[in-house]
């Protein structure tokens, strides 16, 4: 295709100054190349900005004595029942886990899994102890189990490849470099010789 | 009685920096025209970097999202919007290319053709101003410029796809360019 300025522009009668400005642009179009197309999943709105994003300022209110100390012992209840459930669910642990996220086997697979996830180091790698029960041992060789952090309807990031035995669950650590938040979302893949990474999902997050 | 302020409906000619004004002080149309008009710009710049479309996306939607949370620290008198924008969403890229799995690189025995980080920089700053630029045509300008930018078609092809004379082509293509001068000279004002 002939992408020449004369080619493509009526340029006749424009002044040589005028003629500069559109020979620029055309340099620029050719230098930017086409602009990429938009996935379906960001071709319409963005994501909405949620309400509890703005920022609302209230005005001051007078409450009546029996509503603020009946918030104040909301809050004291609603306390304690979240430090209790921390607790037990850090138990075993080791104290400075920062959630615990579980799994459970997809379709018929009867499996579960617990991922113990700690806080990020200085250099932002977070330790991750996998816990899972049953799922079968992979008898061909070069077959693994692959925990992967799942995001827009698909596997991404590895974050540890494994194996279990025949008796009892199976324990791993790993250390990831990830930004992980309450939405993230894990899969543990069954990847086998000559099928397509990253394999078949075969556990997921609850 | 209550005074009521209302915002004046934003016409098509919205220079970036008054949709990141408006968009700080809680306006969500004005916030969905910046989307509609660097969502593209962004996608791209993310593609190029971190060269998975799955993380591209991921990226744009941190952008904007950065966008929404920031947009009332803009100060239109320390510059135009999309140098703001750009910011923004290199920041989010980052982020996002921070997160990759990096996989050991070979040495290679002879020197890379491929563009230094300089020249990569002022591409990826090229096809910014150049792709939001576009997003600002009226819709029949900026298919026209990619049929004759970017398409395989021909100036006689192009003219019987859009039913125009092909000297309509050629005329149109010109006002779309002196259009496009007008808004990235703007920008870089």
């Amino acid at each position: 295709m002939n992408r020449d300025f004369e080619h493509l522009v009526a340029s006749d009668g424009l002044a040589p100054e005028e003629d500069a400005r559109l020979r620029r642009v055309h340099e620029l179009l050719l230098a930017a190349g086409a602009p990429p197309e938009l996935p379906a999943t960001l071709e319409n709105q963005p994501r909405a900005p949620s309400a509890n994003e703005n920022v609302v300022t209230l005005p001051a209110k007078r409450r009546s004595p029996v509503l603020v100390a009946l918030l104040a012992a909301t809050i004291a209840v609603a306390c304690f029942a979240g430090g209790y459930f921390v607790a037990n669910q850090s138990r075993g642990a080791g104290n400075h886990d920062v959630r615990v996220v579980s799994l459970q086997g997809a379709g018929q697979q009867k499996s579960l899994a617990s991922l113990h996830i700690g806080p990020a180091d200085s250099n932002g790698n977070r330790p991750i102890r996998l816990t899972v029960t049953g799922l079968p041992p992979l008898a061909r060789e070069y077959a693994s189990y692959y925990l992967m952090l799942w995001q827009n309807h698909k596997a991404t990031l590895l974050c540890g490849i494994f194996e279990v035995g025949a008796d009892g669950p199976t324990t791993v650590s790993f250390s990831v470099p990830y930004a992980i938040t309450n939405g993230t979302r894990w899969v543990v893949t069954e990847v086998n010789p000559g099928v397509r990474f990253p394999g078949r999902v075969v556990m997921t997050t609850i | 009685m209550a005074h009521v302020v209302l915002m004046p409906r934003i016409a098509c000619v919205c220079s970036d920096g008054e949709l990141i004004e408006r968009t700080g002080a809680g306006d969500r149309s004005a916030f969905d025209k910046l989307y509609r008009r660097y969502a593209r710009p962004v996608f791209g710049l993310a593609l190029s970097r971190l060269g998975d479309r799955g993380r591209a996306e991921d990226a744009v939607q941190e952008t904007f999202a950065s966008v929404w949370r920031s947009a009332r620290t803009y100060k239109a008198e320390r510059g135009p919007g999309a140098p703001w924008l750009y910011t923004i969403a290199r920041n989010a890229i980052v982020d996002r290319s921070r997160a990759r799995t990096e996989l050991p690189v070979e040495v290679p025995d002879e020197p890379s053709l491929e563009l230094g980080p300089d020249e990569r920089a002022e591409q990826a700053w090229t096809r910014w101003h150049v792709h939001g630029a576009l997003e600002r045509l009226p819709e029949r300008e900026r298919e026209l410029i990619s049929l004759a930018y970017w398409s395989e078609l021909s100036q006689t092809e192009i003219a019987a796809q859009l039913g125009i004379p092909l000297g309509t082509v050629k005329t149109r293509t010109r006002s779309a360019l002196l259009r496009l001068a007008d808004i990235l000279e703007g920008e870089l004002e």
